[in-house]
């Protein structure tokens, strides 16, 4: 049967022709919502911009609003805070991601049912994991103080999200079991394609299953691992949402405040728009810095 | 397996960003209003609970003109706010808190109404109400509701320990919540989280001080030395001197204090009006019916204070309906919302008339006090800056009730910060 063509063939488009008309509409939209609001941005944190004083103008002040942001101590604090939060989840959640992913990597029966049910923190939206974990950790009819006193692990309830210590390691903890599924799966999928006759070879001359592990599995995996820590540490670095949800205000006393907080905060509680423009920069340098350090380690890697 | 080449690399993060910000657009599309015309209006306010909804549609029966609703959280109001009038919404009507008023008329976002506003109004309106939305002399507004805050107990914890009336002053505050702290039980719970919350409750126990005061003639901070450090000192030992307060305290806001206070183990709370019906009421707490309400503790020669809550309406300066929003203010300054909105809502009506009204005396509880209580109404500084030097003050003072400082040390150092701020980058 003769296939149906679309007319005649000068009436056609090229096949380039037709790549750059079906591609137009997403550039377009990608630079009004992209490019734009960056170039829009970059230009806010060159000017001071207040708001709520806007008989000052917006004059032009180069790098004031950056040099501003060094001077200051919450800003660093904030920094240090951001830091502790990316390092301790995006390890924890390698470190899980990889066992839950090497036991799933197992025939075992439930395979897929746990496979299944290690979604579902993943499929939950960030606000509900937040709203969730306020729920299980609150002081007076939180399961987290129920059952912890009935273990006998606490005499009284323990009011959680009141304490610098346990506020910030609460949050890495909502975040890490949000995240690990993320990670098991990336690290599954880079597990399945090692193929068995490696480890048969390495069983044949002894290897033990620690030697298998760490000689076979990690180096091959290693690619996947970096590709992996590469998208956690960009979404830990740029982290607000469960900490807004469990604390409200980067609190007690802006023990959780980390940076996307503070940028927060300058723009929109107090509207110093050109400030909050720089820390948002700044925010984006430090994550250009992490990716550029994990390549390098990458290339290394391959050489 | 191959290990992982550069470009191949690049393209997964690449995808990976491109579905994170597809996400991330997708889900910040929000449901806005559905329509608008010439003969609409279109406010964005705090409506949570939809009760108020009756009243918008009495207006439009009144007036012809369509109201069209943007409803969000008060903690999300400012933003939500300050994005329509950078980006040039068609919102028309914002509701405005007490605290913001001055940030928005200096800014030029709202409407200067004061030419507006007739004598007829200012005759039943007090002056007093109308300061919630009056910036250097001038009226950005019209006050939608009175708000204060008062102290709600579970008379029947109290009575168990022998007192048959509430604390007048904080030292019988005090020794009421030690009698009623056992195991499970607390004799007072606080909406201490870092928040407004926490600055109104430490404004409310400083001002129970005679001279106390937050600034200067010339606006410089001076809480530290009058009265500031001795009420933050007072709550500190509500945490840890006295055990009289629940630690969860400082992680609990407003709400959670008044839903807590309807398990039936907490004594004593001070909270914002409109906490009797659900308290009061067997199918939903466990204190019913036993909750009542009193005027805040006083101090020495000082009989009570307390925070003015009140919130306006204010149309924005953008608005193409001003007329519209106009006649959408004035109904709501009307008796007919007013004394609806008291009796559905429980809101606080902004009319001296209502006060004496028998059908609003005999349905809400709390009314009597609160006309007692607004004669000890203690104003926050009407301050463009007010939402950073409030910040300022909160973390100094949460900093203080997780005993990280001395309250001493804590005031000292949020009043230097609060007259450095000024310096904005």
């Amino acid at each position: 049967m003769p296939r149906p063509t679309c007319g005649a063939r000068g009436g056609e488009l090229s096949e380039r022709a037709l790549g750059i008309v079906l591609l137009a509409p997403m550039v377009l939209v990608l630079l009004l919502v992209i490019a734009y609001p960056l170039a829009d941005s970059l230009w806010l944190s060159l000017h001071r911009v207040n708001l709520a004083h806007p008989e000052q103008g917006q004059p032009f002040v180069g790098l004031g609003n950056y040099l501003h942001a060094f001077r200051q101590p919450a800003f660093w604090a904030s920094l240090s805070r951001t830091l502790y939060f990316t390092l301790l989840s995006v390890a924890l959640e390698v470190a899980l991601g990889l066992l839950f992913a090497v036991l799933l990597n197992e025939r075992f029966r439930g395979n897929l049912g746990a496979r299944l049910a290690l979604i579902f923190p993943w499929a939950l939206l960030t606000v509900s994991n937040g709203v969730l974990w306020a729920w299980i950790l609150n002081p007076t009819y939180g399961v987290a103080n129920a059952l912890l006193m009935r273990l006998g692990v606490l005499q009284a309830p323990k009011a959680w999200l009141s304490d610098t210590f346990w506020t910030m390691h609460v949050v890495i903890l909502a975040d890490v079991w949000k995240m690990v599924p993320t990670m098991t799966l990336l690290l599954l999928a880079g597990l399945q394609p090692i193929a068995p006759e490696l480890y048969e070879a390495a069983a044949v001359d002894g290897a033990t299953r620690w030697q298998k592990f760490s000689r076979i599995t990690l180096p091959l995996l290693r690619p996947v691992i970096l590709v992996a820590v590469v998208l956690q540490s960009m979404g830990a670095f740029r982290v607000f949402d469960i900490i807004y949800v469990l604390t409200g205000n980067g609190g007690p006393a802006d023990s959780t405040k980390v940076l996307a907080f503070y940028a927060y905060d300058q723009a929109f509680q107090y509207l110093f728009f050109g400030y909050g423009a720089a820390v948002s920069w700044l925010i984006t340098a430090c994550m250009l810095l992490l990716i550029v350090i994990y390549m390098h380690w990458l290339r290394a890697g391959e050489r | 397996m191959q290990p992982l080449s550069r470009r191949t690399f690049l393209r997964l993060v690449g995808a990976a960003s491109g579905a994170s910000l597809a996400s991330g657009l997708l889900g910040s599309c929000n449901s806005g209003p559905t329509a608008s015309s010439a003969q609409a209006v279109h406010v964005l306010w705090s409506d949570v609970t939809h009760v108020r909804a009756p009243l918008l549609d009495d207006f439009t029966r009144a007036t012809g003109i369509k109201v069209n609703q943007t409803i969000v959280q008060y903690n999300q109001r400012l933003p939500k706010i300050q994005t329509a009038v950078q980006g040039g919404s068609d919102v028309d009507v914002v509701q405005m808190d007490i605290v913001w008023t001055a940030r928005f008329a200096a800014a030029g976002w709202v409407q200067d109404v004061t030419s507006r506003i007739t004598d007829a109004i200012k005759q039943d309106v007090p002056a007093a109400v109308l300061s919630a939305v009056t910036y250097h002399g001038k009226l950005y507004g019209m006050p939608l509701f009175n708000s204060a805050k008062h102290l709600f107990y579970n008379a029947r914890l109290l009575k168990e320990v022998g007192f048959d009336h509430p604390p007048a002053t904080l030292d019988e505050f005090i020794a009421q919540a030690k009698a009623t702290t056992r195991p499970g039980q607390w004799g007072s719970l606080w909406s201490w989280k870092q928040s407004e919350a926490l600055l109104c409750d430490w404004l409310s126990i400083m001002f129970t001080q005679p001279g106390a005061q937050l600034l200067d003639s010339h606006g410089k901070a001076v809480f530290h030395t009058m009265g500031g450090t001795e009420a933050l000192q007072t709550m500190v030992d509500l945490l840890y001197h006295h055990h009289v307060a629940d630690p969860a305290s400082l992680e609990s806001t407003e709400d959670d204090v008044r839903k807590m206070l309807q398990t039936g183990t907490y004594a004593l709370t001070y909270n914002w009006e409109g906490v009797l019906p659900e308290a009061n009421d067997p199918q939903k707490s466990q204190a019913a019916p036993h909750i009542r309400v009193a005027l805040l503790p006083g101090g020495s020669g000082v009989t009570s204070a307390s925070v003015n809550g009140a919130e306006g309406w204010a149309i924005l300066t953008q608005s193409k309906r001003q007329e519209a929003a106009w006649k959408l203010l004035e109904y709501m300054a009307s008796p007919a919302w007013q004394k609806k909105a008291a009796l559905t809502a429980g809101d606080y009506p902004i009319l001296a008339s209502l006060y004496h009204d028998p059908e609003l005396q005999q349905h809400m509880q709390d009314f009597a006090i609160y006309g007692e209580q607004f004669k000890y109404l203690v104003a926050r500084p009407q301050l463009p800056d007010y939402a950073q030097k409030s910040d300022l003050i909160q973390r100094h003072l949460h900093m203080a009730l997780l005993r990280q400082v001395s309250p001493r040390e804590a005031m000292h150092a949020a009043a230097s910060e609060v007259n450095r701020a000024t310096a904005t980058p």
